[in-house]
């Protein structure tokens, strides 16, 4: 009989014969073993047919695994055996241009820039980086972290642990272990962890049925360093921050979308070769993430190069954005006397004139923009220029009430606001000129 | 037509004198004057009463809440009809059951109620409701809130769909009561990531699977591995829900609930509603050219009896088949009644494509009688609250009887008479029922099919299931036997999408091993989701939506787009960003696309040969098939005189489907008896083949849509069949037109002797003298062809030739048959 027939002989029997009265029992539990097995028989015709010239016969390939070459050592862990490669790195290790150490205790906004609000303390040394490589990059609850680095200062080294899932189901030692980490630290950092890393093990942690307490602060990366370098470099990822701010290029490193099959394929062969890479590129993460914290505090304490007015100026809006506004005041104006940056000079008046403003300064601000429109060479941006004129504008209408000049700005801002705004405008000062000139 | 005493019932029921002066308005006024006019009450076929029954109420159950019976109190409900307090009690003992009851016979309240009353016991409660539809989520969403505001319940009701904004998400998953979502969403958007949804699964003590009759076919039966997926998924978070199902009237409610689980299911059928007296009426539209049996439109007989129905005040649905028809009849039946100073915006279309807003501002209205007339696909036959009509009027035959009643359920008052009215079209089946209108009532309503272990979705499920959770030796999947589900997952071990390890304690384990995520590649529906939108090129606006089957025929360039009584005309079709754009236009036609059918078969698993009555044996088979379909042009139709005043060209990738199908091929031998020139014949056996298909749907008793049928000729050249299969000679394919098939291919080759026999009888009977839409059809349309045809007797002889030969019947006793 053909698995259609099969299929069929189901159909037509069971699918479609108990019409008209309703079944007594469907369940499979209380259905006699003779039931069982008419149904195993159609269920294995059926799957027979599925696989029908499709089907992998070389299936020896699954056979016990040889973890003799993986990286790192089995330690101990309570009952259990994690599988764990340990590094060291002392005083006056770097990464790139920048030192893996904690010397961006020395500078006390840090954390708050990296997070976005004011913290009210600076963080300690006492941290803890995690990043995992996983089994998939969509998420949900069957992916797998088979990797999990974490970093962490004692003393005067930076130290790194990464634990590796030999295989599937023995992952909850490895999760009891980052938890009481994760616990231990006073803060956790991370590189996109809000969103990937940390749901990813909390999932797992409720698979898994172990307890995870939340990290009393988790200072994402991603997210801090888009805040103060996203001016200064094309895209937000680690290996482009890595490049243009840290100064190091990986060699040979995988690919992260060669990472899930890279373990699927260490599972079916016990091939570790590429287990070794990707333990190489888990430890570059961990060790550019540790830089990063240096560069940014370095970055955010003074600028390193002309080309970091950028940088300066995201620092200005940062200090804004906390609402230190004579820091933000201070920022904005090294940013204008940076004198080779001219449309970042001009944001930085914009920035400027802003404070200003909320201060009531409105003289101040008109100056400072005009100052640095004074320099107008034909480089200035259109988008930034006009919103120049539009705040001029509007200062000199509605504040310094000087209507020539509002006029004059007013002409000049149009493609900013809808057109029919920035008539009105026109017009308006225009029909208040007329007036006054009556009143004379 | 009626015979006398059927009309006398008729005068009874109408008002006793007219009084000229006032304006007739209600149900009984227009009955009587449909009776007194001879052009309506000729071409009424079929008048069944069905009398209204006074129902049966019960006090409010005592172990509800104090809060509930206040609350049900202060909207005036005392007590409850007998079946709600029958479904309250079974689901309140944790048993679970199906109610299969009429429309407006307060379903909702039969699972709103333990729900409610479990929340107010312990607010940590949580309750999954499914819909198959977003707009059905919303409506009970709303519905349920004002219950809970009234109960004093401060759980939520949250809607979870692809719509919810980010934080309503957020706030679903940690505080929602209940969870209001689609299979669909349950599926791909919280199985996968249930770690996260941990407070739901583990306080879950209901899901409610609400219009348990759409989840058919493959669509039920995948649903039926998503409740599998979802019942281990509980389990494993410590919950065991009771499932309440609810279902409009079908054949098999408890069976079809039944499979749905794997467990047994309580059946609550007995409804406690008290109805008001319903009349129900055939209307077949009269002939308009006897030579071809064509008979007048039936969108434009329903135009007339809604817009006499409308005038006389009386509330009315129109069920069109099509969300071109219903646009159609729209324009019809406003440019109709504008002439009886009746405003436009009292009547209005109601169809999936309209955004949500629009829906329910239409929904509102016509609850709170502003629209008068609404005219509606079949989104209006699902539980949307529109409060109670006074008339229906289907055009057409929606493709089954469960369908038909579900329509007809819109219309009735508790007390008030009430008019339902199915108008039939041209098409064989509507003609059969014409024919036999007591089927209506006589042969009770379809079952619903599902096969939860067909196994191409059942392994797709598996894959999502050990997504969701590793697998170990003597856990369960529904009801799946353990040793099945052992080879299922080794399956997938051999396939290396899963990984089969020891644990500590030596049990075999299997976990997901690939880097997809299974569900994203798993549809429910055999019909993408992936909607094209339809973008106004006059102001860049989106108006509406479709889905992608849909496009094809109905979003081609060029083509009329017709939406809320406007036309609108496909300028660009950017098939890969899923886009059109349209721009408005006053055509006098619309559009009409024409498809091919390409068949290549794949596999025979049947093979069979029939016997006939001239000694010839013609051949059946039953097996895998590919299908192209292809849209080869459109037609412009005119509006009015739905004359085809044009064609156009239409360049769009091809549709392919791979199916299950059914074949029966003429031997060469038989098609020179036949003694005409082959093109002839096989166009006489394409007439053939369509009531073969017309017979199949009524007597497996499924939508015709549900199958396709072609005919194909190996030596005419035109077609390519796949070498190695000896179909040489003219072949009938009827088939699944769902991917996979849902198994209806082989009770067609099972049940092919009465199903040919019953072909046959159909062309016999008709009363056409050369062959109508209602028997064989028309002809391919290749003049030559007709040319010649008329040389060698009618198409519809040749037809029946064929059809006495493969039905084994010597004409002589056809002759008796047939007088």
């Amino acid at each position: 009989m053909s698995h259609i027939k099969r299929r069929l002989a189901r159909l037509n029997g069971s699918g479609g014969r108990q019409e008209d009265e309703a079944p007594k029992t469907i369940s499979a539990k209380s259905s006699g073993g003779a039931l069982d097995g008419v149904k195993l028989a159609q269920f294995r015709g059926r799957l027979r047919g599925l696989g029908r010239g499709k089907r992998n016969e070389d299936s020896s390939l699954i056979a016990d695994i040889e973890r003799v070459d993986l990286p790192g050592v089995e330690e101990n862990f309570g009952q259990s055996k994690i599988q764990i490669v340990r590094e060291t790195f002392h005083g006056k290790a770097s990464h790139g241009d920048f030192m893996v150490d904690s010397l961006w205790r020395d500078y006390p906004k840090l954390g708050n820039f990296l997070n976005g609000a004011d913290l009210g303390e600076n963080i300690g040394p006492n941290v803890l980086f995690l990043d995992t490589e996983t089994t998939g990059l969509a998420g949900g609850t069957g992916t797998i972290p088979f990797m999990i680095g974490l970093g962490y200062f004692q003393g005067g080294t930076f130290n790194t642990e990464q634990l590796i899932l030999r295989q599937p189901g023995q992952e909850k030692p490895i999760l009891r272990y980052v938890a009481e980490k994760i616990e231990a630290a006073d803060a956790l950092i991370t590189f996109n962890g809000k969103s990937y890393d940390l749901p990813l093990i909390r999932s797992r942690c409720v698979l898994g049925r172990v307890k995870l307490r939340e990290p009393g602060l988790h200072l994402d990366l991603l997210h801090g360093c888009r805040r103060i370098f996203g001016g200064i470099t094309t895209d937000g990822r680690l290996t482009t921050l890595e490049r243009d701010i840290l100064g190091f290029i990986r060699e040979d490193d995988i690919p992260g979308a060669e990472i899930p099959e890279a373990y699927f394929e260490f599972l079916r062969s016990g091939e570790t070769k590429k287990i070794h890479q990707i333990a190489k590129h888990n430890l570059w993460d961990l060790l550019a993430m540790a830089a990063l914290m240096n560069a940014s505090g370095l970055y955010t304490h003074k600028p390193q190069s002309h080309d970091d007015a950028r940088v300066w100026l995201a620092v200005a809006k940062l200090n804004r954005r906390l609402s230190w506004d004579t820091d933000a005041i201070e920022r904005a104006k090294e940013v204008c006397a940076c004198s080779d940056a001219a449309n970042v000079a001009l944001q930085g008046a914009l920035l400027l004139a802003q404070m200003y403003r909320r201060q009531k300064l409105y003289r101040d601000a008109a100056d400072c923009l005009e100052m640095i429109l004074a320099k107008d060479d034909g480089a200035f941006d259109s988008a930034p220029l006009n919103e120049a004129h539009l705040v001029l504008a509007k200062i000199y209408e509605h504040q310094l009430k000087d209507l020539t000049k509002a006029l004059h700005y007013a002409r000049l801002s149009p493609p900013l606001e809808e057109r029919h705004l920035s008539q009105k405008r026109v017009s308006r000062i225009e029909s208040k000129m007329m007036r006054l000139q009556v009143e004379a | 037509m009626l015979n006398s005493n059927q009309r006398s019932e008729f005068a009874q029921s109408s008002p006793d004198r007219r009084e000229p002066w006032k304006k007739m308005t209600g149900v009984a006024a227009v009955l009587q004057k449909w009776l007194g006019t001879g052009r309506i009450s000729n071409n009424l076929v079929f008048d069944h009463r069905v009398g209204a029954a006074e129902g049966q109420s019960l006090p409010l159950p005592s172990h509800l809440s104090a809060t509930i019976h206040k609350a049900l109190g202060a909207k005036e409900i005392p007590s409850l009809y007998s079946h709600q307090a029958q479904a309250v009690d079974y689901a309140m003992k944790g048993e679970h059951l199906v109610i299969a009851t009429p429309t407006a016979s307060g379903k909702s309240l039969c699972y709103n109620l333990p729900v409610l009353q479990a929340l107010s016991e312990a607010p940590s409660t949580r309750a999954l409701y499914l819909f198959p539809t977003k707009a059905l989520s919303r409506d009970q969403e709303e519905n349920l809130r004002g219950l809970m505001q009234d109960c004093g319940i401060h759980a939520g009701a949250v809607t979870y769909d692809g719509d919810t904004p980010a934080d309503a998400r957020r706030a679903a998953r940690n505080r929602g009561g209940v969870v209001l979502t689609n299979p669909d969403m349950l599926h791909t958007g919280i199985l996968p990531h249930h770690a996260s949804w941990a407070r739901l699964f583990s306080e879950l003590k209901y899901v409610v699977v609400d219009e348990l009759h759409i989840y058919r076919g493959v669509f039920g039966s995948h649903l039926a591995n998503v409740l599998r997926r979802l019942k281990r998924i509980a389990n494993f978070h410590g919950a065991d829900p009771t499932f309440i199902f609810a279902s409009a009237t079908i054949g098999n409610p408890a069976e079809h609930a039944g499979q749905m689980i794997g467990e047994s299911v309580r059946l609550v059928s007995e409804s406690g509603a008290p109805t008001g007296d319903k009349r129900v009426l055939l209307y077949n539209p009269p002939v308009v050219n006897a030579e071809l049996g064509i008979r007048e439109s039936c969108v434009k007989a329903a135009v007339r009896l809604a817009a006499d129905l409308v005038r006389a005040d009386v509330s009315t649905i129109v069920f069109g088949q099509s969300r071109n028809g219903v646009e159609v009849m729209l324009k019809y039946l406003r440019e109709r009644l504008a002439r009886d100073k009746i405003s436009p915006e009292q009547i209005h279309a109601y169809r999936g494509g309209y955004l949500p807003g629009k829906r329910r501002e239409i929904e509102k209205n016509l609850r709170e009688g502003r629209i008068k007339c609404v005219v509606a696909t079949n989104a209006l036959e699902l539980g949307i609250d529109i409060g109670s009509l006074d008339a229906v009027v289907c055009a057409g035959y929606p493709g089954s009887i469960a369908s038909v009643w579900q329509r007809f359920g819109r219309a009735g008052r508790r007390r008030d008479l009430s008019l339902a009215v199915l108008v039939t079209n041209s098409s064989p089946v509507d003609q059969f029922f014409a024919h036999f209108p007591e089927a209506l009532v006589e042969s009770g309503t379809e079952h619903a099919r599902i096969d939860p272990d067909n196994i191409e979705i059942f392994i797709q499920h598996l894959k999502c299931a050990a997504f969701e959770l590793p697998f170990e030796v003597g856990h369960t999947f529904g009801d799946v036997p353990p040793e099945g589900l052992v080879d299922g997952l080794e399956y997938l071990v051999e396939n290396k999408l899963l990984y089969r390890s020891e644990s500590e304690d030596g049990v075999t384990m299997y976990h997901w091993a690939a880097d997809a995520y299974p569900a994203n590649h798993v549809s429910l529906r055999s019909v993408s989701w992936d909607n094209f939108v339809i973008i106004d090129q006059e102001n860049e606006k989106t108006i509406a939506e479709m889905d992608w089957r849909s496009t094809h025929t109905m979003l081609h360039e060029q083509a009329i787009y017709q939406h809320m009584g406007e036309q609108f005309q496909v300028e660009k079709l950017d098939f890969d960003n899923h886009k059109a754009f349209v721009r408005k236009v006053k055509p006098d036609y619309y559009t009409d696309a024409m498809t091919y059918v390409r068949v290549a078969v794949l596999d025979q698993d049947e093979g069979e040969v029939l016997p006939t009555s001239i000694g010839i044996n013609a051949q059946i088979g039953l097996g895998e098939v590919n299908l192209t379909e292809k849209i080869v042009g459109y037609k412009k139709i005119k509006y009015n005189t739905h004359e085809n005043v044009g064609y156009g060209d239409v360049r769009l990738p091809d549709m392919q489907m791979h199916t299950t199908s059914f074949w029966l091929t003429i031997p060469n031998e038989m098609v020179t008896q036949l003694d005409a020139p082959r093109p002839v014949v096989v166009d006489a056996l394409r007439g053939f083949a369509k009531a073969l298909h017309t017979v199949s749907a009524v007597g497996l008793m499924t939508d015709p849509k549900d199958l396709g049928h072609t005919v194909k000729d190996p030596q005419t050249g035109e077609e390519t069949l796949d070498e190695g299969h000896s179909l040489y000679a003219p072949t009938v394919f009827i088939y699944d037109k769902i991917p996979g098939g849902v198994g209806l291919a082989p009770r067609i080759f099972d049940e092919r002797d009465g199903l040919v026999k019953g072909a046959y009888l159909l062309i016999e009977r008709c009363t056409c003298r050369h062959g109508c839409p209602a028997c064989i059809g028309p002809s391919i349309g290749d003049d030559q062809i007709s040319q010649e045809t008329q040389n060698f007797g009618s198409r519809k002889s040749l037809s029946l030739r064929i059809g006495s030969w493969l039905s084994n019947h010597p004409s002589e006793v056809i002759d008796d048959v047939a007088h």
